[in-house]
């Protein structure tokens, strides 16, 4: 700005030999009114501003000082002749005047001034653009922060509410885990609906929960409240509305009102589902009825709170109902098992006891099967086990235990799902009784049938009989009239023998008759010398001492028995007959009458009657069955094991018992004890 | 004394009349029931060992058939003994019963003897 129109064409020319001028950098404006430099100067805001001082209308300093307002951009420069004081101080102070050109310009100087003008103003620009952004910046920081800070109020306020969230479903998840343990300590199904009803109470709107519930395939039970009781009811019925979830089913409500005979409102019926127990395809239906008066938006969380509880409820009520069906099933088996009457036992190949029933003992014990059967050590005789499991097959066998016979039936069954049998359900029967029955009626069928024989053999055997005995008798006497003495004496001593040993014929017929025919076999009791009926039988059994000796060593006294003699010679001949039957080498037989010191209840003494062999002796287990009828050690055909048994009873009628001692290796000693009718001293 | 022996056994027949014909007897021998009807009604005897269990006629049966006029007194034999015999021969018009075999012959030939004695004394 310059009021000198030659002035500012100097400028000009001198402005554009600056090389940012060519380049456009730099654009030069010039005016020559102070007024047109103010437009100018509002209008495009340059970056330098170089106005000279003495103008008319305006000085510079005034137009420099109004741009520093207008423009405070601009760098301002004062172009001035000569430096007066005062201008330079108001320039400085008012105007802000950058730098003052002198005048005339040196060209150089001025360009020089002008690059320094530009690279001030360019350089305040930049402060002040700097000085905006940093301002800028620190209002974005402080928006930023307080944004944050809400951001901390909100998420604040959002983690203290989910943490009253948390607690409340932790407390829930408590609650629920309570329950379940609860329910994990039923056992029957009343607990569960106790424990229902308490879960309950938080809904108030919600009343005693009833359950209904298949026991079998055709019994209902309900189970409700009334009051404070619980109420079991049951109904012969199958269960046959559907198993789905209902709400206010009108059907519910009726077959509610109809088995509890009270009206029901609003009811919500909900089956446990997804049950099942293994072996039963048909689920026994289980459903909780809850009466309540819930809203409808309340029933919802009550169907979510169920829901929870469904499942572990579910698998209690599975675990009380199979509980229940496999302690009454194992019950009906126990109660089976016992119910047999006859011992059953379970026992493996090692023959120890795994089950038994009541029967068999009163408690399991961890036994062998003869441990406890027989207090033996070893197996029974007879037992059927080995030949069951080795055979796979059952198998039947008789042992004789304690004076008992059992018929024992093995059945192999397979307990591992093992093929191979290793264990065996024993089943004894004690058939001591119907073998005793059966032995007494063959017996008798026999007797029967010998006296049926006895009656002919008798007849025809009397005849001849009478004969020789008559004859002998017709001779005897015949040959006593002889005159031949000598020969006439052995004759008769030999005819007498006949006629004794005939008579003895007749009386063995006799007793053979009576002992077959009269039930009571004998009643004809006579007091007879025990002496006498050993000396009368040992003649019989000449044949069978043959190979063996005898020892006789029969008390001095006289000591009378009263017996039916021939009876009790038989018992005599057949222990002795055995004895020698067991003999199988030569030996001998003692025989031994006295009078012992033992007494009956009468006051009676007991005399006994040894009889002793040196034979093979008996087995002890073989000794307490040889009193049995039909037990026989000899081969078949050779004897009917009636024998001893016969004997024990005949002496037994006489008040009197058997007893018999043996050794193996050593020999057998029968001992008869009959009670002593009189005694006879025979003085010396 | 006559004596008439009716038995199927030849032994017990042949002891009888050894027994008596020592002693002096006359002894007839029958073999069974119908022969000892002939002979006792033929020879009348005094004295007649009877057998029971016989062949052809028992010795009831020889009773029944002779009736009561017949000779002699009859003594009844059986090899079954039993407690009624003596009652039942009595029933039958027998005077004694005699179980077979024998205690002793010669006691029988003198029972023969003294009931023969009795009678012929009546």
């Amino acid at each position: 700005m310059d009021d000198e129109k030659s002035l500012l064409a100097a400028a000009e020319r001198v402005f554009r030999t600056h090389p940012k001028c060519q380049s456009q950098a730099w654009q030069l404006l010039t005016c020559s009114d102070p007024g047109e430099a103010q437009n100018l100067i509002e209008k495009e805001k340059p970056a330098v501003i170089i106005s000279d001082q003495r103008m008319p209308k305006m000085t510079g300093i005034e137009l420099l000082s109004w741009a520093k307002k207008a423009s405070p951009d601009s760098t301002r420069l004062l172009l001035t002749g000569f430096q007066e004081e005062e201008v330079v101080e108001a320039a400085v102070n008012e105007a802000s005047t950058f730098r003052f050109l002198n005048k005339p310009w040196n060209e150089n100087e001025l360009l020089h001034d002008i690059e320094k003008a530009v690279e001030h103003h360019e350089t305040s620009v930049e402060r002040k653009r700097l000085l905006s952004d940093v301002s800028l910046q620190n209002k974005k920081l402080e928006e930023l922060t307080s944004g944050l800070e809400r951001i901390i109020a909100e998420r604040t306020e959002s983690i203290e509410s989910s943490k009253v969230e948390v607690e409340r479903s932790l407390a829930e998840m408590r609650r629920l885990i309570h329950f379940i343990k609860e329910l994990a300590g039923l056992t029957v199904i009343d607990e569960m609906l106790l424990l229902l009803r308490k879960e309950l109470k938080s809904f108030h709107a919600v009343r005693n929960p009833m359950v209904c519930y298949q026991t079998t395939q055709n019994q209902l039970k309900i189970l409700s409240f009334r009051g404070q009781d619980l109420v079991e009811k049951e109904v012969k019925q199958e269960w046959s509305s559907s198993l789905r979830l209902r709400i206010n089913d009108i059907e519910d409500q009726k077959y509610l009102a109809r088995q509890l005979s009270r009206p029901f409102a609003h009811l919500i019926a909900i089956p446990l589902k997804g049950r099942g127990f293994k072996d039963n395809a048909n689920d026994l239906p289980v459903v909780f009825f809850i009466e309540h008066s819930l809203k409808d938006d309340e029933i919802d969380d009550f169907l979510d709170f169920m829901s929870q509880r469904l499942q572990p409820v579910g698998i209690a009520v599975d675990r009380i109902l199979l509980e229940y069906h496999a302690k009454f099933g194992s019950y009906q088996w126990e109660k089976t098992f016992d119910g047999i009457q006859h011992p059953v036992a379970i026992i493996d190949s090692e023959y120890q006891l795994l089950r038994v029933n009541r029967l068999f003992a009163h408690r399991p014990q961890r036994a062998k099967c003869y441990n406890m059967l027989a207090s033996s050590e070893i197996a029974c005789v007879g037992c059927p086990v080995g030949r069951a499991l080795e055979t796979g097959e059952s198998q039947t066998g008789q042992v004789h235990v304690k004076g008992k016979i059992f018929e024992v039936t093995s059945y192999p069954i397979y307990v591992d799902g093992d093929r191979r049998r290793t264990h065996v359900i024993n089943h004894y029967v004690d058939i001591t009784r119907p073998r005793e029955l059966y032995s007494q009626m063959v017996q008798n069928e026999k007797m029967a049938a010998i006296g049926l024989l006895a009656g002919n053999i008798a007849h025809e055997l009397n005849n001849p009989l009478t004969g020789i005995r008559s004859l002998s008798q017709v001779l005897i006497e015949e040959l006593k009239n002889q005159k031949n003495e000598e020969v006439s004496e052995n004759l008769v001593g030999d005819l007498e023998e006949i006629e004794k040993a005939s008579g003895r014929c007749q009386e063995i017929i006799k007793n053979l008759l009576e002992f077959s025919t009269s039930e009571e076999g004998g009643e004809d009791y006579s007091v007879t010398p025990l002496n006498e009926i050993v000396e009368k039988t040992l003649p019989l059994l000449k044949t069978a001492m043959r190979q063996h000796s005898g020892g006789l060593e029969l008390s001095e006294n006289t000591i009378n028995v009263e017996v039916n003699s021939p009876l009790l010679q038989q018992v005599v001949f057949n222990i002795v007959n055995n004895a020698c039957q067991a003999m199988t080498e030569p030996g001998t037989i003692h025989i031994k009458t006295q009078v012992l010191d033992d007494k009956n209840k009468k006051g009676q003494n007991f005399a006994e009657l040894s009889i002793a062999d040196t034979g093979p002796g008996i087995p002890e287990d073989v000794l307490e069955y040889i009193f049995q009828p039909f037990f026989t050690t000899k081969g078949e055909g050779k004897g009917t094991g009636l024998g001893l048994s016969m004997s024990r009873s005949i002496v037994e009628k006489f008040g009197g018992d058997i007893h018999v001692e043996s050794k193996v290796g050593e020999g057998t000693c029968f001992k008869i004890h009959l009670p002593v009718k009189s005694m006879e001293s025979v003085g010396r | 004394m006559k004596v008439l022996v009716v038995d199927d056994e030849a032994l017990v027949r042949r002891s009888l009349k050894r027994a008596f014909v020592s002693k002096g007897h006359e002894v007839i021998e029958a073999v069974d029931g119908q022969e000892g009807v002939d002979f006792w009604r033929k020879e009348a005897p005094d004295v007649i060992f009877l057998d029971i269990l016989m062949p052809k006629l028992s010795g009831p049966q020889v009773l029944r058939e002779l009736g009561k006029e017949r000779s002699g007194e009859v003594i009844l034999m059986s090899a079954y003994s039993g407690e009624d015999n003596d009652k039942m021969a009595r029933q039958l018009g027998a005077q004694s019963f005699v179980a077979k075999p024998f205690e002793d012959i010669f006691s029988l030939v003198e029972i023969a003897e003294q009931i023969y004695g009795k009678t012929r004394k009546e």
